[in-house]
């Protein structure tokens, strides 16, 4: 094997790039929208669920 | 309603839900799957399974999941009870606890082979065994299959004991400050290791340029991402790439819905599918395909990697890695880098796995956290010794077979069935959109409905025609292990049996309401 080819590279480049651009664009999202989901919907409890009401 | 364990933050949660997909499998299943499969081509099948499969998967269990929190169900026999309210759907759902018990049984002996294997790199232990045959000799006298370097079971036996302890003790602390924290800190951790292993791969080069110039990184990379098209046509490398997309996402498991669960109904599951779905692509394509391949390549040239590769995933991580870590400068720093960054992914998985059975216990018999995760400790402690005794039998891979592989499918198509056609596709699309960061396109509509049904299905139908007689005979089963296996069936048949039963009588104890 003579190393990579083009179409190796270009698979790779392509590959890389849409899971890199997914990963950046779901976590932008999530951190600009983290202080609205912690204040809002997310409780720093950490209860059992089954105590008396 | 009493109140529930939450997630602290919605980070923790993506981390968590991310930590139990990364698992082993990244680092050494997904690059000789690619290897085997066509190289670059291979990822054409793969992005299209993670695109009709895995996303809509994801999306489809993280609503189940909350729709299951919302009446205190962290487990897979309540949630379809309350999508469905048929007398059957909680008998279908003690696959989603069964399958994640089973794994963790013998999922732990494995984690703990990479804990053990950290320490061995750190102390040198095995440093002078620089042959295959040695390396191969002194991981099958670890794991009690002949004798050798290690001349008793005691010291897996040791590491075992040492990580159900650490996997309980965080399961203990719960939800948040267990599990989350775990996640928090542990998947930063592996990725920067993870990083850290890549850079010093990418970075070697051709090691011996005179004597072996053919042996190098690049042509590592080669070896995975050159695409041969001709094995395009392949129905086989299609159902390759499906099946690594399930198996990589931990998808059908009942793990993820258990995590769900503890979020509120209005919280975006959407957005933090998709993140985790990511997340586990990162760490799987970019890092997993970027250490051990190349690496394997560059020490060992092309035709003894692919030997390797068709030799399975022990083979590669634990004969193949610990032999060039000898070779490198620092090898005992990086060879511990790898076996305690394989220990991170197993162990953020591992914690996933008994979560489902822990909220069966405490939701439907109504015992404390501690009790039930004590109940559970047990349980898994007791069946381990099973996988650990008759490990040279084929009992572990006999589980792995049925639980880590068929069943996990088999959970993908009956949930996706109960979710889009008979609880509606109409009220599971408005689930899934419920309190949505991200508008999800339409077009998942019909495929959540038409396309991933029909993909599992065919998966389903595939295996049927081809694996089903001669896996059911033991066809190409040594003789002497043919009884161990048997075993190995009857007693996941006994563990099913005995959850239905427990099923049965926690309905009996607890009828669910819903009528909330």
């Amino acid at each position: 094997m003579n190393g990579l080819k083009t179409e190796g590279i270009i698979f790779l480049i392509v590959a890389w790039g849409i899971i890199i651009s997914l990963l950046v664009f779901c976590y932008s999202i999530v951190f600009k929208n983290r202080k609205n989901n912690s204040e809002e919907t997310l409780l720093p409890t950490n209860e059992p669920f089954n105590r008396k009401e | 309603m009493s109140e529930r364990e939450r997630w602290a933050t919605r980070i923790g949660l993506i981390l968590a839900a991310a930590g139990n997909a990364v698992g082993l499998g990244n680092f050494l299943r997904f690059p000789v799957q690619a290897a085997q499969n066509g190289g670059g081509a291979f990822m054409i099948p793969y992005f299209i399974a993670f695109l009709l499969l895995g996303i809509p998967l994801m999306w489809v269990e993280w609503s189940i999941g909350r729709y299951g929190g919302k009446y205190h169900h962290g487990h897979l026999p309540g949630m379809f009870d309350a999508i469905w309210r048929n007398p059957l759907a909680k008998y279908i759902g003690v696959l989603g606890i069964f399958v994640s018990s089973i794994i963790m049984i013998y999922y732990c002996y494995i984690e703990s082979w990479t804990l053990a294997f950290s320490f061995f790199s750190l102390g040198k232990t095995y440093f002078g065994l620089t042959e295959f045959e040695s390396m191969t000799g002194f991981l099958r006298s670890y794991q009690g299959v002949e004798s050798g370097f290690f001349t008793s079971i005691l010291p897996a036996y040791f590491f075992l004991l040492i990580t159900l302890g650490v996997n309980f003790y965080i399961l203990k602390r719960g939800i948040s400050k267990g599990i989350e924290l775990l996640a928090k800190f542990g998947m930063p951790l592996l990725i920067i290791m993870a990083i850290v292993l890549a850079i010093r791969v990418i970075t070697l080069g051709t090691p011996d340029p005179i004597n072996y110039p053919d042996r190098s990184v690049e042509n590592g990379f080669a070896f995975i991402w050159n695409p041969n098209f001709s094995k395009l046509g392949d129905a086989k490398i299609w159902l390759a790439a499906a099946g690594q997309i399930f198996f990589t996402l931990s998808v059908g498991m009942g793990t993820l819905q258990a995590y769900a669960s503890y979020l509120k109904e209005k919280d975006d599951i959407a957005l933090n599918g998709l993140s985790t779905a990511s997340t586990n692509e990162f760490v799987e394509v970019i890092l997993g395909g970027s250490i051990a391949i190349p690496v394997a390549v560059a020490f060992f040239g092309l035709t003894a990697t692919t030997e390797i590769a068709s030799g399975g995933a022990f083979n590669l991580g634990f004969v193949s890695m610990p032999l060039i870590f000898q070779k490198l400068p620092l090898g005992e720093f990086f060879g511990f880098l790898w076996f305690f960054l394989l220990f991170i992914a197993g162990i953020t998985s591992s914690v996933a796995m008994v979560q489902p059975l822990i909220a069966f216990l405490k939701e439907q018999f109504k015992i404390s956290h501690n009790k039930a995760t004590l109940y559970v400790a047990i349980g898994t402690f007791v069946s381990s010794h099973l996988v650990v005794a008759f490990f040279k039998f084929g009992f572990l891979d006999e589980l792995d077979y049925w639980a880590g592989t068929f069943f996990l499918v088999l959970i993908g198509f009956l949930e996706v069935v109960i979710f889009a056609w008979i609880w509606g596709m109409d009220k599971g699309w408005i689930e899934i959109n419920k309190g949505a960061d991200i508008k999800i396109p339409k077009f998942f509509y019909y495929v959540i409905k038409y396309v991933t049904p029909l993909y599992i299905l065919t998966i389903l139908v595939y295996w049927g025609l081809t694996d089903a007689i001669p896996t059911l005979l033991m066809d190409n089963i040594p003789d002497e292990q043919i009884p161990y296996r048997w075993g190995a069936r009857a007693f996941m048949f006994i563990v099913f049996a005995g959850l239905c039963f427990m099923v049965y009588k926690a309905w009996k104890l607890n009828k669910p309401r819903y009528d909330l």
